[in-house]
């Protein structure tokens, strides 16, 4: 009986994750290739861009904030560095610069991802707005900037710093991949183990009493959106680097799913409750649904059918079981 | 015995939540035309019993009569169509309605073309409003009124189902006392039309002025009940915590040492003028006054939540302007507030974390955080505060208020401060939470700091300062000595702006 007990509430506390490992079983039983070295990398793979955004997400989502720019910040971070990563006289604006080592687009793309970041922070705590606000017009103003630097044109000719971001070493795990790990375990020691973290609990669970407890608010909320910003730069940056070149239009969207992975995995949309380790799990459940899907020859409309309504049972079930919580 | 009639009488009550025995065998018996207080600390089973006999959720065994009638497996809406009608203790007012609105949600009267009557509804408004003396527009919004007169709302709804059987559930505890006096008047006036009232307050001497006879629950059992005029207050305390309490205020003597704190002409622009005072290591500077006197703010200002118009602060003989709470914590300051939900506990967090938030900075090793030294203090706090909790990991939104109450000023102990501001430190915590935070208050400047503590209770301030400070309306009108001469209806004077 307590044993019983005891099971039931492990089972409940992780019941995402036993959501994930029921897929997986299932996807396999019914298609064996599914466990195949390279189905599974591919899964992770896939994973890369809306996971190095949800981990941006998920601190902004655990102060209580939403960021309905992400999409567009990815795309602007991604093409202001591969501007500066265009083979010699190819490039639109600067074509008179010289070819420049790969670090300089790599520093941009993520000094760009994190300016915006930032301003979306000091637009949210001195204006005292709400984030969905804020963000929600930053989404256009971003894409838009994003469009008038390249005048609408993909970016292409890249050097080939980014074909080798772009691969894979040891001819089989992708470098992406590897760039997602050390992100996941980066923001999983911020958010726990320093004050950063902390306080960015403390403003999501009760902004008042953070102000008293001497939480700095104003500076931590800038914190947050550039760290997120930072972790757009980095989808940005993987995704130009797959392609070798990037569309201004490229990741309209995203943001839903980078959250979407966040929700799912139990990081609550009302603030203060979440871990990485929930984010990464939901990301994954994302990613292995599409996955399964497709191996199962499912049609790509019923594929989207599909993810949504993951989403809203998903979520359904964790409110059930955290009833009453705040 | 027989000839005594009741109008409830709950028997044999249990009622049992997954693990716990909320409820054992508590018996509630109400006569028509009698207040009743129904007393014992928080978690004694009171709202428990309240929310079976309004049937929120039903007793697991037990028998309800009312009226004559078992009552059985009903709903709310049929306690309220029985004539059992309850003003909660949280209220949850829908801000941007009407007050009449608000007092008929649910049940609007309806004309004959089946729309709301407004014309009906103002004018049976009106008159629940006159039976509760209170002088409101019945169009005014909810939200434009003060907290005390959204109460009074509350209450003349309850009123308004014309219930025989009116529960109230510390109605009084947002009110001032000349409100708390109307209240008793309504009260009183229920009575006299031979209806019946449950009075639910942790406030003793509200408990002896108003009520007829009293229950007291203990663990969720039922300990006894007795005509109040037959008791004292310290049997009734006695009877809640089930020992004898020789003093509710165990005031400790300790010597006064040098100024700490000193406050000159510190005003603001909208809440305090001119306020000047200082407090010394050791003291308790107790700090009086009725809601809208501007302590808190006072307060809030000295730790640098809120701009001062002018004016200084000087602590240990070191100028003080903290521009934000982290200024004033680096700078030796400890704000325990007045409102735990609103600006105190981080409700989802657990106790370790609410335990270590103020003090963060302190655990840096390097970029990260020292784990383990938050753990080791977070028990040492646990063990030395004595909350009740079996572990640190428990989110504190599930701890009893003494509870969090206590893991709070343990929060504030870390930060080693040397003046400690108290706002309110004891409302609405049981008498036996009370007792030892009134202890721990005493073995704080026994160590050497210094607290002020703002009370709006009489026997507090009175029964546990050194010197008390008295506000009215935003000017300090007497700073005194806490000795013999001190008297209730001295600072009740002073606090009305009438000496």
């Amino acid at each position: 009986m307590e044993r019983n007990m005891d099971i039931k509430k492990l089972l409940s506390k992780h019941a995402t994750a036993v959501i994930l490992i029921a897929m997986c079983l299932l996807i396999t039983i019914l298609r064996p290739k599914f466990l195949a070295p390279n189905n599974l990398i591919s899964v992770l793979s896939s994973a890369c861009v809306y996971g190095c955004m949800a981990l941006g997400a998920t601190f902004i989502l655990i102060s209580g904030g939403i960021d309905l720019a992400a999409g567009s910040e990815v795309a602007f971070a991604g093409v202001a560095g591969a501007l500066f990563g265009q083979v010699a006289f190819s490039g639109k604006i600067l074509a008179s610069l010289p070819e420049l080592p790969f670090i300089v687009p790599v520093l941009i793309t993520l000094l760009a991802g994190a300016c915006i970041g930032v301003i979306n922070g000091l637009l949210i705590a001195y204006f005292n707005t709400p984030p969905f606000i804020i963000t929600l017009g930053m989404t256009t103003v971003v894409r838009g900037f994003t469009l008038l630097l390249t005048g609408g044109e993909p970016v292409s000719n890249l050097s080939s710093g980014y074909s080798v971001l772009g691969g894979k070493i040891l001819s089989f795990i992708p470098i992406s991949v590897i760039i997602f790990i050390a992100l996941i375990i980066l923001a999983h020691i911020l958010l726990k183990r320093t004050q950063f973290g902390y306080d960015t609990y403390a403003i999501g669970s009760n902004v008042e009493a953070a102000r008293v407890s001497g939480v700095k608010v104003p500076a931590t909320l800038v914190k947050i959106y550039g760290f997120a910003g930072l972790m757009y730069a980095f989808a940005g940056l993987i995704m130009t680097s797959r392609a070798v070149s990037i569309h201004p239009g490229a990741a309209v969207g995203y943001e839903l799913t980078a959250i979407a992975g966040c929700v799912i995995g139990g990081v609550s949309p009302s603030g203060g409750v979440g871990t990485i380790g929930n984010t990464v799990i939901g990301t994954l459940v994302i990613s292995v649904l599409r996955n399964g899907l497709t191996l199962l020859g499912v049609d790509s409309y019923w594929q989207q059918i599909a993810e949504g309504l993951v989403i809203v049972i998903a979520v359904a079930i964790d409110v059930r079981r955290s009833k009453g919580t705040k | 015995m027989s000839e005594e009639k009741y109008l409830l009488e709950m028997t044999g009550i249990t009622k049992e939540f997954p693990g716990v025995k909320a409820l054992r065998g508590v018996e509630l018996k109400v006569k028509a035309g009698e207040v009743h207080g129904l007393l014992g600390e928080n978690g004694a089973g009171k709202s428990t019993m309240m929310n079976c006999l309004m049937c929120i959720f039903p007793p697991t065994t037990g028998t309800i009569i009312f009226d004559g009638q078992e009552r059985v497996g009903h709903t709310p809406y049929d306690s309220l169509n029985f004539g059992i009608s309850m003003v909660q203790q949280e209220l949850s007012p829908v801000r941007d309605r009407s007050i009449m609105s608000n007092i008929w949600m649910g049940r609007e009267p309806h004309n004959k073309l089946g729309l709301i009557d407004w014309k009906k509804m103002q004018k049976d408004t009106e008159e629940v409003l006159k039976a509760v003396e209170l002088d409101e527009n019945p169009k005014t919004l909810m939200r434009d009124l003060t907290v005390a007169k959204m109460q009074m709302v509350e209450i003349a709804r309850a009123i308004s189902y014309n219930a025989k059987l009116i529960i109230m559930d510390e109605p009084s505890s947002a009110l001032t006392e000349k409100e708390t006096q109307q209240l008793f008047r309504v009260i009183r006036k229920l009575k006299a039309e031979g209806r019946s009232v449950i009075y639910i307050s942790h406030k003793l001497d509200e408990i002896k002025a108003i009520t007829d006879r009293v229950s007291v629950y203990r663990d969720g059992t039922y300990v006894s009940s007795a005509n109040t005029a037959d008791i004292t207050q310290d049997q009734i305390i006695e009877m809640m915590v089930g020992r004898a309490v020789s003093d509710i205020f165990p005031k400790v003597q300790v010597p006064i040492g040098e100024t700490v704190l000193k406050v000159e002409n510190l005003s603001h622009e909208k809440f305090f003028h001119n306020v000047s005072f200082e407090v010394h290591k050791g003291e308790i500077f107790g700090l009086m006054g009725l809601v809208g006197a501007g302590r808190t703010e006072l307060m809030e200002t000295i730790f640098g939540l809120r701009e001062r118009a002018g004016g200084s602060v000087t602590l240990n003989g070191k100028d003080l302007h903290p521009k934000s709470g982290r200024d004033a914590i680096d700078a030796g300051i400890a704000f325990i507030t007045e409102d735990r939900r609103g600006n105190g506990i981080f409700p989802v967090q657990d106790i370790q974390y609410n335990t270590v938030i103020a003090n963060i900075q302190s655990y840096k090793k390097g970029p990260l955080l020292d784990l383990k030294q938050m753990e080791k203090d977070t028990d040492e706090y646990i063990e030395k505060i004595q909350v009740k909790t079996p572990n640190q990991q428990q989110q504190i939104k599930n701890l009893s208020g003494g509870n969090q109450q206590k893991v709070l000023i343990g929060r504030w102990l870390l930060t080693d401060p040397d003046v400690i501001i108290m706002d309110e430190p004891t409302r609405g915590i049981d008498v036996g939470s009370k007792a030892e935070i009134h202890k721990l208050i005493g073995t704080l400047v026994a160590e050497g700091k210094c607290v002020i503590m703002i009370s709006s209770e009489l026997p507090e301030v009175m029964g546990m300062s050194d010197r008390i400070m008295v506000m009215h309306e935003g000017t300090v009108t007497g700073i005194l000595e806490n000795n013999d001469q001190v008297t209730a209806e001295g600072l009740m004077a002073l606090a009305s702006g009438i000496e």
